[in-house]
Formats: C-alpha cells, structure tokens, sequence
C-alpha cells in the first residue's frame, strides 16, 4: 500500500522566527490554535491555501515548511 | 477543549443516558413487575431525553478567540456525519428488508415499528457523530496544552 507522508516545519520556524506562539501563528493563518497544535503533531495536513498562508507567516516558500515524501508505486504489470 | 468537543461530549452523554435510562425502566417493568413486553416497551419513552442534544449548541457558546471554526472543523465535522449517516442507511434498510425476508411479503407488522426506526435511527446518528468527532479532535482536552 502507497504511504505518502507530509512532514513539517512548524514548530521550528516558530522558535526561529522569535518564539512565536501557536496562537499568533492561528490568527496570522486564520486557524484555531488546535489546528496548529494538529499540524505540528503531524496529524492533519492543511490544504494547499492553508500552507501557503502558514509559509508566508514565515516568509518562507512552502517547500521549506513542508516535505512530501512519496514513497515509489509497485508497478503492477 | 473546543466548543466541537464539548458539543460532542454532551450529546454522547445525553444519548447513552437515554439509552441506559430506557433500557433500566424497560428490565424494570419487565423482570420486576412482570409486565408484558408491549407494556414495559414504555420504558423507552427515555429515549426522549435525547431530545436535550437539541441544547448543545445553546449551552456551550462560542470561544472568544479569533477565529472561531476553521478548514480541520469542516473536515471532522464532514467525516463524522458521512461516517454516522453511511451506518445509520446499512441499519435503515436492514431494518426495512430483514421483517420482509422473514414474514413474508403478505405479513402484517405494527406501525409501531416505523417511530422505533425514527427514534433508532436519531441515536445511531447522534451516537455515531459523536464518537467520531471525539475520536478525531481526541477524547481529552490534550490538544489545548
């Protein structure tokens, strides 16, 4: 079975990025702080407008916030 | 904890509270008093109760943060009422089909029957909703630490 996996960048970009809180993040973003909280526990991923409001809260590009890691498909002939 | 979670709480509480209230006065009139099934089917007037889930949304406001329900809110709430409805249709027409296959097509049942999969089909959904949501959002407050 195909896993795909979307891993993140948050947590650090926060500290890195003057401590932010989870908090100010959500408003920038226009979340609930749990979404924050879920991203950076890696159990729900955004979607594409989403990330691209959390990158630019960095002033980041989107691939530096998230990694896809695709993992190859066994053809089946 | 958000206000989805407090919701789903309440509503999961409320149903298996109707629920056990009617399955406890149902045994009640049953084994206790001796009285015929039909009778002691009055039991389940408890089932009632649920109609308090009806409150939730009055009774628990909305948080006074920023942003108030977000894409994620949308998502769990989308996938906990598709999950409850999708089991509440295999139980509805299982409850439609399975008195055909065994009485027959020319068999007689109680109207009574028709209520019971109203009220059946309320809990299953109103059950189901919940335990998915809190499954989702987790069952503790853990994500707001």
């Amino acid at each position: 079975m195909e896993t795909n996996e979307l891993k993140n960048n948050i947590r650090r970009l926060r500290f890195e990025k003057g401590e932010m809180t989870q908090q100010q993040l959500a408003d920038i973003a226009g979340v609930t702080r749990q979404t924050i909280i879920a991203m950076e526990q890696g159990k729900y991923a955004p979607s594409l407008p989403l990330a691209f409001r959390i990158a630019r809260a960095f002033g980041v590009g989107i691939e530096q916030v998230f990694e896809f890691t695709e993992k190859p498909r066994t053809e089946n002939a | 904890m958000n206000r989805m979670q407090k919701i789903a709480w309440f509503n999961l509480i409320v149903t298996l509270l109707a629920l056990g209230l009617s399955v406890v006065a149902f045994s009640i009139g049953y084994f206790v008093f001796g009285a015929p099934a039909r009778q002691a089917a009055a039991g389940f007037g408890f089932i009632g109760i649920m109609g308090f889930c009806g409150l939730s949304p009055v009774l628990f406001r909305k948080d006074k943060s920023k942003v108030q329900y977000d894409e994620r809110d949308t998502a769990i709430q989308r996938k906990a009422v598709g999950f409850a409805y999708a089991i509440f249709w295999v139980l509805f027409v299982a409850a439609a089909m399975i008195p055909w296959f065994i009485i027959g097509p020319n068999g007689t049942i109680t109207t009574n029957y028709l209520p019971w999969m109203v009220f059946g089909g309320m809990f299953v959904v109103m059950l189901l909703q919940s335990i998915v949501t809190l499954n989702e959002y987790g069952w503790r407050g853990d994500g707001d630490k």
